[in-house]
């Protein structure tokens, strides 16, 4: 079981998108599945089984957990569960993204981008 | 969402349970969304997407699971090896019950492997040597219930052939009989087919030699005639010289080029029909002048289906083709209802000859599934021993940390690795029973010929039956071997229960029940088989040879043939061997004949007709003394009759007592077709077609008023008939010696092929009824003697308290002559509810019949007896001393 926030770098990019949806609202499976869909600009469209995989994994890890959200505007919101952000997955979350920022930042990384563009 | 909830049961039951309810919502979700975007396309590519995914994703999620656990999938093929390896060892340790197990499999996975493959054979292997041969099929011409067909004729053919576009071919063709002379030989006669153009590459076929048949207009006469022969006949009679192609060859005496060599295997569309040479249907009026290139229906028509196109869209349109082709053709009225197609797979036989070999091999089958059930119930009782007395074993191993599952399955490898072995040994019986079955010879027609070896069907076949037969015998002593007391085994140390088992008796009386049926159904057959040959077939076959002349393969005309018949008979009347000897068109009991339908003027007046169906045969002068069929009134044939009295005719006592039943038949008239026929003698009843059947009303004509080219000669010898067979076959080749040599055959011989099917029926009956009740009664032994060996203890005391040898006799055969019994009263009730359907091939004997449900059981009676007294002796001849030492 990893401890500190550097055991669960670098992020898989499934885990990544949904701990990013998660990090502004807390949503329930479909809610994940549009944002990580919306926010990939489709190049990640999740089908139930995968997604509850990683859902499963991030619970397990500790990075996610089942929100007491309920919305009652949502007639089906009584047998949707929603999951928030735990305390733990936000730090991994800006970690990650501080790692890619550092990434981008490269000198390395930045004249590839020239060449190859 | 059905479809979903089976994807969703692909996954481990915690991960269901966890978020089971959470993936339905989240995909009846993204249905809704999928259908306002796109439709129902949309909701395809998702369902597409969406399975294929969540079937990998469950994968991936049980594997997780397992390595999760620490038993990886690798451990898992450890395991595996492990017990095989467990599973050599225990073998090569018990080499004896190994050995044992192994063969009673093979025996009852032979027997049914045999039948298996004779149906496959016949049923269901495509044709030998086609390529795709599933899709060709046999195309008849059917009334519009299917009940009545006719052949196609050639105009017909050439319709279907043209205008259907669901094929991508059909051919046509016709059995001519041929005899081929190559230079400086004897002719042969063969049996051969006359083919459309297009018959070889419609099957597919390529030529080993030569080339085929070239594409041309079928109805004009080449200049020059080709044929193509058989492997089998250019090897005979070309002493399978490369230089044959382009020879000449007299076929039917008129050279023909030989422009091609079919590849050995093939054997034409009727495998049982050994076809030695093809020839064009250009040929027709040399090979068969009684047909013709327009309306005649004689040929067989088959097509190759155009890859994608279903078979009722090909029926169809054929049958709309035959419909729409009927209602403007110059047929009779008859023959145009016939505006159906029926589409036959082209396995090898005529549809109707399939039916009844099928329903044949059904009670065939029956019987060999009786031997297999005998034979698993056998092993399975050996394996519950044997689980039994390496329990000891087993419990160390547990008690060692090996869990009840790892013992299971160890077992069950075991027992499945033994079935296994016995499935291969049964295909190798199959292979032996086979060639066996194509060895028995079949009298008369020698272009017959069966080709029934296993082929990978079989052996598939084989294997599958063997391992569920293992599913179904093995697992229960697998099971009862690694149950939860196994500890008490360790403790005490005992050597087990001496009780037998309810599941123990339940196997044993089974297997004798079966054997019961077995020996019941084989005895029926004999009985049948016996009441065939001494029944009265109202004429004599003993010492008649016969022999078919067909004229129109000699190449002879009306005029000639009618020569060379009157030449033949005379000159094998004046043999001294010769009693008697006649033509007719009919073989009684091997050919059937024509039906016919007449009418009878009845009253005072004439006027009231009653119409009868009768059987018809033409028949030569001499044709009842001959086979010594007496004349009840009136007079036989004389030879005038054929040429200035046509319209008279011999008739059977049954059909004149159905017709006129008060009153002499002699000199009343009937109208037959559009002639009135004068009857002029009453001849004794005869059977024809099949030993069961109620005499017919048969109608004998005068052989000359039809037009006859194949007739057969019927000739009566005095004494021993065989130099009278070479004498007979020299007097035909002395009228033209480029004939080919005739083939003679007894009567007796070939009118025994009506009781082909009880000869086979009683064989395999016998073979397997045999087989069955010897495994019976070594499995009623086996666990006889095995259950004396657990009681030796308890047997010698009871001898030490003073009880008789004949006293240990009896409690050991009292255990197991009750089992004998139950298994006879059971194996009787059955054998009495299931010889039912034997009925249509029991010749009349009846299915319940006394003798011979007494003899098998008796023969089961006696085999029971000796399987119990030998282990009951042995266990009283056995010292008490001996028996109580200590072990």
């Amino acid at each position: 079981m990893p401890t500190t926030v550097r055991d669960h770098l670098p992020l898989k990019p499934v885990d990544f998108e949904v701990l990013l949806a998660l990090s502004t609202e807390d949503r329930h499976g479909y809610g994940l599945v549009q944002a990580v869909a919306t926010h990939t600009d489709g190049l990640i469209t999740l089908d139930p089984g995968n997604l509850y995989r990683v859902i499963k994994r991030l619970l397990a890890d500790g990075l996610v957990a089942a929100s007491d959200h309920r919305d009652t505007s949502d007639d089906a919101g009584e047998r949707r569960r929603y999951y928030r952000l735990t305390t733990i997955g936000g730090r991994v979350l800006a970690a990650e993204i501080e790692r890619l920022r550092s990434v981008v930042r490269d000198p390395a990384t930045r004249s590839a981008v020239r060449r190859w563009t | 969402m059905r479809g979903f909830n089976l994807l969703i049961a692909l996954f481990p039951r915690e991960f269901r349970a966890a978020f089971g309810a959470e993936m339905r919502a989240v995909f009846a979700a993204q249905l809704t969304a999928a259908r306002h975007a796109g439709g129902w396309r949309g909701v395809a590519r998702l369902w597409l997407r969406t399975s294929v995914r969540m079937t990998a994703a469950a994968w991936r999620e049980r594997r997780a699971n397992r390595l999760g656990h620490g038993s990886s999938r690798t451990i898992g093929l450890d395991v595996l090896r492990s017990d095989l390896g467990l599973t050599a060892r225990a073998m090569i340790r018990r080499p004896w019950f190994a050995a044992s197990v192994i063969a009673a499999i093979s025996i009852g996975v032979g027997a049914v492997a045999t039948i298996f493959s004779a149906v496959n054979a016949i049923v269901l292997r495509p044709l030998p040597g086609v390529r795709a041969g599933d899709h060709l099929v046999g195309i008849d011409r059917r009334s519009p219930d299917l009940r009545e067909g006719a052949s196609a004729s050639f105009r017909l053919f050439s319709a279907m052939r043209d205008r259907a576009t669901s094929l991508d071919g059909a051919a046509a063709w016709s059995r001519v009989a041929l005899s081929v002379t190559a230079e400086g030989r004897d002719g042969a006669s063969v049996a051969g087919a006359i083919v459309s153009s297009n018959y070889f590459s419609v099957l597919g076929v390529q030529p080993a030699r030569g080339r085929f048949f070239l594409p041309q207009d079928d109805t004009r006469p080449l200049p020059d005639p080709e044929v193509v022969i058989s492997a089998n006949l250019w090897r005979t009679q070309l002493d399978g010289n490369d230089p044959a192609i382009g020879r000449y060859i007299r076929v039917n005496g008129i050279p023909y080029r030989v422009v091609g060599v079919a590849p050995s295997g093939f054997r034409g569309v009727f495998t049982p029909l050994k076809i030695d040479a093809w020839v064009p249907l250009s040929t027709q009026p040399h090979v068969r002048p009684g047909r013709d290139l327009t309306h005649a229906p004689w040929l067989w028509v088959f097509g190759r289906m155009r890859a994608g196109v279903d078979r009722d869209r090909a029926r169809a349109e054929l049958s709309q083709i035959i419909a729409s082709w009927s209602a403007s053709s110059p047929e009779p009225a008859a023959i145009r209802s016939y505006n159906t197609a029926r589409l036959t797979p082209l396995t090898g036989l005529p549809d109707d000859a399939r039916t009844a070999l099928v329903s044949f091999s059904a009670v065939l089958m029956g019987a060999a599934g009786l031997v297999l059930i005998i034979a698993g119930a056998n092993a399975s009782w050996l394996l519950a021993t044997r689980a039994v007395s390496r329990r000891r074993e087993l419990s160390v191993r547990m008690a060692l940390g090996a869990g009840r599952g790892r013992l299971v399955r160890q077992l069950l490898t075991e027992t499945l690795v033994l079935f296994a072995l016995g499935g291969c040994g049964g295909v190798l019986l199959a292979w032996l029973g086979t060639a066996a079955l194509e060895r028995v010879p079949l009298p008369g027609d020698t272009a017959l010929s069966l080709e029934v070896s296993p082929d990978v069907r079989v052996v598939l076949f084989a294997l599958a039956v063997s391992l569920i037969a293992g599913v179904i015998f093995g697992v229960g002593p697998a099971l009862r071997g690694a149950s939860r007391d196994l500890s008490v085994f360790l403790r005490d140390g005992a050597a087990g229960s001496t009780r037998r088992t309810w599941p123990t008796s339940a196997l044993l009386i089974g297997q004798l029940a079966c054997s019961i049926v077995l020996l019941a159904a084989a005895a029926l057959f004999v009985r049948a088989l016996d009441r065939g040959r001494s029944a009265d077939v109202g004429f004599d076959t003993a010492g008649v040879l016969i022999t078919t002349l067909n004229t129109e393969a000699f190449g002879y005309d009306d005029a000639q043939s009618a020569a060379f018949f009157r030449t033949v008979r005379q000159r094998v009347l004046a043999l001294s061997a010769v009693e008697a000897a006649a033509y007719s068109t009919v073989v009684p009991l091997a050919a059937t004949p024509a039906n016919a339908t007449i009418a009878i003027s009845t009253g005072a007046d004439g006027e009231a007709r009653v119409k009868l169906p009768v059987s018809t045969a033409a028949v030569g002068d001499g044709y009842f003394e001959t086979l010594q069929i007496p004349l009840r009134s009136g007079r036989a044939f004389v030879t005038a009759d054929a040429h200035e009295r046509p319209d008279v005719a011999v008739i059977s006592e049954a059909l004149a007592l159905r017709a006129w039943p008060d009153t002499a038949a002699i000199g009343r008239t009937f109208d037959l077709g559009d002639r009135r026929v004068t009857v002029v003698g009453v001849a004794r009843d005869t059977i024809h077609v099949s030993l069961d059947e109620t005499p017919a009303s048969f109608v004998y004509l005068p052989i000359a008023s039809t037009r006859q080219s194949g007739l057969t000669l019927l000739v009566r010898a005095r004494a021993a008939s065989a130099p009278l067979a070479i004498a007979l076959a020299s007097e035909v080749r002395a009228i033209d010696p480029a004939l080919p040599r005739p083939v003679m055959a007894s009567l007796a011989d070939v009118s025994g092929m009506a009781l082909l099917p009880q000869r086979v029926a009683a064989f395999v009956t016998g073979v397997l009824g045999i087989g069955g009740l010897v495994l019976a009664a070594i499995g009623l032994y086996g666990s006889l003697a095995h259950a004396v060996s657990l009681r030796t203890r308890e047997l010698g005391v009871r001898r030490a308290l003073g009880a008789r040898e004949r006293d240990v006799v009896a409690l050991v055969a009292r255990q197991g002559l009750r089992v004998a019994a139950a298994g006879i009263v059971i194996g009787l009730a059955i054998a009495m509810l299931t010889t039912r359907a034997l009925g249509t091939y029991l010749l009349g004997v009846s299915p319940l019949d006394g003798v011979a449900l007494g003899a098998a059981s008796v023969l089961f009676v006696a085999v029971a007896l000796a399987a119990t007294l030998i282990p009951a002796r042995r266990a009283a001849a056995t010292d008490p001393v001996v028996a109580m030492r200590p072990e």
